[in-house]
């Protein structure tokens, strides 16, 4: 389908400009050194004694929090600031492809940092006998919630020239997008505002919906949470994206 | 439209629709999920959720949780989300009929009050304490208790409470017919003046939780509303009394019956010098495609006590490792007593299956009653006792479809005939309602042993009074407690567990715990074999506290002591070494998953940039 060979075409293009720079590899250290420490050293995995990835998992949505707006503050924000934005637009994609396009990058590009973590899973399946079952859904649902984190982040940094801004804006938003279901704040909203917006917070946080996964159960309503989060801040992502090409 | 109105009609409407979704997902699809765990920890089992689907009446759940305790430990906070979240697929599954309510039983709250009234037990952990219990009641006022939930039997949650939903759902108790001739109920005094004999206590604990009835051995039929019969060493039943027993099996009656090759609490049928006698069940067992070994009893070399005085080969005690650990009426038992088990097999080609509840070791083998008993010792039967190398069903849950054993009805002797001749067995039309098949499977359970449910096999006179000793009686109760209930209880087995510890650090923790085992058990032979050459020093020297030393003996003592300080510095030295190969490998996991991968992506960025730059300068 020629659409999707456009917006591949955008992705391939992201991708290998990754590469080119040191900027990947030394994302990809960190990331792998921070979750390998979190999980064997901070998180005392060996001495727990129990063949899980949940020690590892735990630690995904705060080094999502900090590591994925790094990558989608560059998404937008450096093409606007660059004002290569009109380049691209004069190469025969339209706003969609490219967004997506730029999306998918991003977002292969988290999923190949998860990948390289397969010596927990390596680790783990030596040293006793786990649940694949829920190993799989818990890789799978860390994988949607950087992709969640990105298309918020994709969506900001299309808002602003500024890379720091960008980054700091979707660090706060997704960490609101955290905290929607703590119970402090369920708490103080079930007392003062109806249950109806109570249990719409509660549906849109973070942290029960890959919770879930990380158990070994995949919810319908994680899956439409996902899907919906990333299907909505890309195509507002390319509104934007089509305002700033018209102005 | 311009760019500027479409961003903001776009933005608001992808709000508002965002909100929309996840508002329905999180109320009208909240329970659409997909459990991809591979022990569907997460979801009820069918046999729980027909249970739920098919109650009459509304249960209340009131589930006490103390918040300290949850704060107290992250286990036990873990532990009772995932009880929560049991009790919520119950709930789930049963469309309005189960209700559930949590309470925190506070200190001086109302709620501690409810959980202490109900009798809940008061549990600690660490320095904090509270409850963490179920109550549960139908709408007729009955209430059923799970006293105090601990993690350990996490894996038979969903069983307590589908056994309670049934108990509550049902109308009356069961009915329960003790069908024996060995004076279960109770009988006149063995001699004059004598008190008359008590009943079992078999029948005593039952009548807590079923309506008890006595079916006598003459019975020629059992009646419609008997649930459950206890057959307790059937002997010499008349075919008309067999055929009642399979009329009643065919016609979905459950069955614990508990057969002996040799019943030593049968004394009525014991004249002096005679055997203890077998029970027999003959056509119906053989109907029912099993065997059973008659008069020869199960020996188990490795399990049977060694002691003197002890019954030696006639025992088989019973520990945790030869019970079914997912069947819910034998899972949690860990010490019982058999004496003279007889054996029982599938016959080949059978409709039902057996399944093993209780089983020996390899080192068992058959023994003839007689050889036994002709013994004055049990001691010598070791000696020549050789075992088959194969493992023996001493108890069995059956199961399935079966057939009648009296195709052509029971037998009824035609009268005689005027000139006296033989009697002759007349052909008689099949009694009315005669069944040939059952309609749903046989449900029983086939225990091979008769004198472990006699209280002389479970309880001990101490001075303070009677005391249990090992749990037989249990494992009846519960077989009884169980076929009484629903169809869909006896369907359920042990869930998963959510524990799966590192095999192989417990695998070295065990080899380390072996070898400092035997290490120590040297060290304490020596220790004692030291302590008895001193005293017998101190006995050549003709007593006293005072040991005269002279040079060789004090040579002796000295060399005495220094091979038991080597000992001690080898056995730490032993434990260091084991302890060091658990650490051992801690660092190198640590070591390879911190640093593994961040190297190899350095390494290959250096590799990219060397190519790059070769490619460059050529």
């Amino acid at each position: 389908m020629n659409w999707f060979s456009n917006a591949w075409v955008v992705a391939k293009r992201e991708l290998k400009s990754y590469f080119t720079t040191p900027v990947a590899y030394v994302f990809l250290v960190v990331f792998l050194l921070l979750s390998g420490f979190l999980t064997f050293v901070q998180g005392s995995f060996y001495e727990n004694n129990q063949a899980n990835l949940l020690g590892f998992f735990r630690w995904h949505t705060w080094m999502y929090l900090f590591l994925v707006p790094s990558i989608a503050m560059r998404l937008w924000s450096e093409e606007r600031r660059n004002g290569t934005i009109e380049l691209l637009m004069t190469l025969p994609i339209t706003e969609a492809q490219a967004v997506v396009g730029k999306y998918v990058a991003a977002w292969l590009f988290a999923g190949f940092a998860l990948a390289l973590t397969f010596p927990a899973w390596i680790t783990v399946n030596y040293l006793g006998t786990p649940d694949q079952g829920a190993i799989a859904t818990g890789y799978l649902g860390s994988f949607l919630m950087a992709g969640g984190f990105l298309a918020l982040g994709s969506m900001i940094s299309s808002c602003t020239k500024n890379q720091i801004i960008a980054f700091v804006v979707t660090a706060t938003v997704c960490f609101l997008f955290m905290l929607a279901d703590v119970p402090a704040v369920t708490g103080v909203i079930d007392t003062y505002l109806p249950s109806v917006l109570g249990d719409l917070v509660r549906g849109i946080g973070f942290m029960t919906h890959f919770s879930g996964m990380q158990k070994g159960v995949v919810e319908l309503s994680s899956i439409l949470f996902f899907g919906s989060l990333i299907g909505f801040s890309l195509f507002v992502n390319t509104l934007i994206v089509g305002h700033l090409k018209a102005s | 439209m311009d760019t500027s109105n479409k961003l903001a009609v776009g933005a608001a409407l992808s709000l508002g629709l965002f909100g929309a979704i996840n508002l329905l997902g999180a109320t009208v699809f909240s329970s659409s999920r997909m459990d991809l765990t591979e022990e569907k920890l997460y979801t009820l089992s069918e046999g729980a959720k027909d249970i739920a689907r098919s109650l009459d009446e509304t249960v209340r759940l009131e589930l006490y949780a103390s918040k300290e305790l949850r704060d107290a430990s992250p286990v036990l906070n873990g532990f009772v989300g995932r009880v929560e979240g049991t009790l919520e697929n119950f709930v789930r599954a049963s469309d309005g009929k189960i209700v559930l309510e949590r309470f925190d039983p506070e200190e001086f709250s109302e709620a501690e009050d409810e959980a202490a009234l109900n009798g809940l037990q008061r549990v600690g952990v660490g320095g904090a304490s509270g409850y963490l219990g179920l109550v549960m009641r139908n709408s007729f006022g009955d209430k059923e208790v799970i006293r105090a939930l601990t993690p350990a039997e996490e894996i038979f949650i969903e069983y307590e409470v589908a056994q309670r939903l049934v108990a509550l759902d049902a109308a009356d108790l069961p009915v329960v017919g003790i069908m024996s001739d060995l004076g279960i109920d109770g009988g006149p005094p063995m001699a004059q003046g004598q008190p008359p004999q008590p009943a079992w206590q078999l029948r005593t604990l039952l009548e807590r939780t079923a309506q008890v009835r006595t079916i006598p051995t003459s019975a020629t039929a059992i009646e419609d509303d008997v649930d459950v019969l206890l057959l307790v060493h059937p002997r010499g039943l008349s075919e008309a009394t067999l055929y009642a027993i399979d009329q009643f099996a065919l016609a979905g009656g459950r069955l614990v019956a508990l057969l002996d090759p040799s019943c030593v609490v049968d004394i009525g049928a014991q004249q002096a010098g005679e055997l203890p006698p077998p029970s027999s069940l003959d056509p119906l067992l053989a109907a029912w495609g099993v065997e059973f070994s008659g008069t020869d009893f199960v020996a188990d070399r490795l399990l049977a006590p060694q002691q003197e005085g002890s019954a030696g080969l006639l025992e088989i005690p019973i520990s945790s490792e030869q019970v079914d650990s997912e069947d819910p009426i034998a899972a949690r038992l860990s010490d019982m007593r058999f004496i003279t088990a007889g054996a029982f097999t599938a016959i080949e080609g059978a409709s039902t299956t057996l399944a093993p509840l209780v089983t020996t070791t390899e080192e068992a083998g058959l023994l003839r009653s007689a050889t036994a008993f002709a013994v004055a010792d049990p001691a010598e039967l070791r000696d020549d006792f050789l075992p088959a190398y194969r493992t023996f069903t001493i108890a069995a849950r059956l199961r399935g479809p079966i057939t009648t054993a009296f195709p052509e009805g029971p037998a009824v002797d035609a009268p005689a005939s005027e000139e006296g001749g033989e009697t002759e067995q007349a052909p008689t039309a099949l009694p009315d309602g005669h069944l040939a098949e059952s309609t749903s499977d046989f449900e029983a359970i086939l225990i091979g042993d008769v004198d472990m449910v006699h209280e002389a096999m479970w309880t001990q006179r101490t001075m303070f009074g009677t005391q249990k000793v090992a749990e037989n009686i249990d494992f009846v109760l519960n077989a009884v407690d169980q076929l009484g209930g629903s169809e869909a209880l006896m369907s359920l087995r042990a869930r998963g567990t959510f524990a799966r510890p590192f095999e192989v650090v417990e695998a070295l923790r065990v080899a380390a715990g072996e070898e400092l085992e035997a290490e120590r058990s040297r060290l304490e032979k020596e220790l004692e074999d030291i302590n008895a050459r001193i005293q017998e020093i101190a006995a050549e020297q003709g007593g006293g506290t005072t040991v005269l030393l002279t040079p060789e003996l004090e040579e002796e003592l000295d060399k005495a002591y220094a091979k038991r300080d080597e000992t001690r510095k080898e056995l730490r030295r032993v434990r260091f070494d084991l302890e060091r190969d658990e650490e051992a490998l801690g660092r190198r996991v640590k070591a390879l998953n911190v640093l593994g991968m961040p190297l190899v992506v350095i390494a290959s960025g250096i590799l990219v940039w060397l190519r790059r730059r070769g490619r460059a300068n050529a």
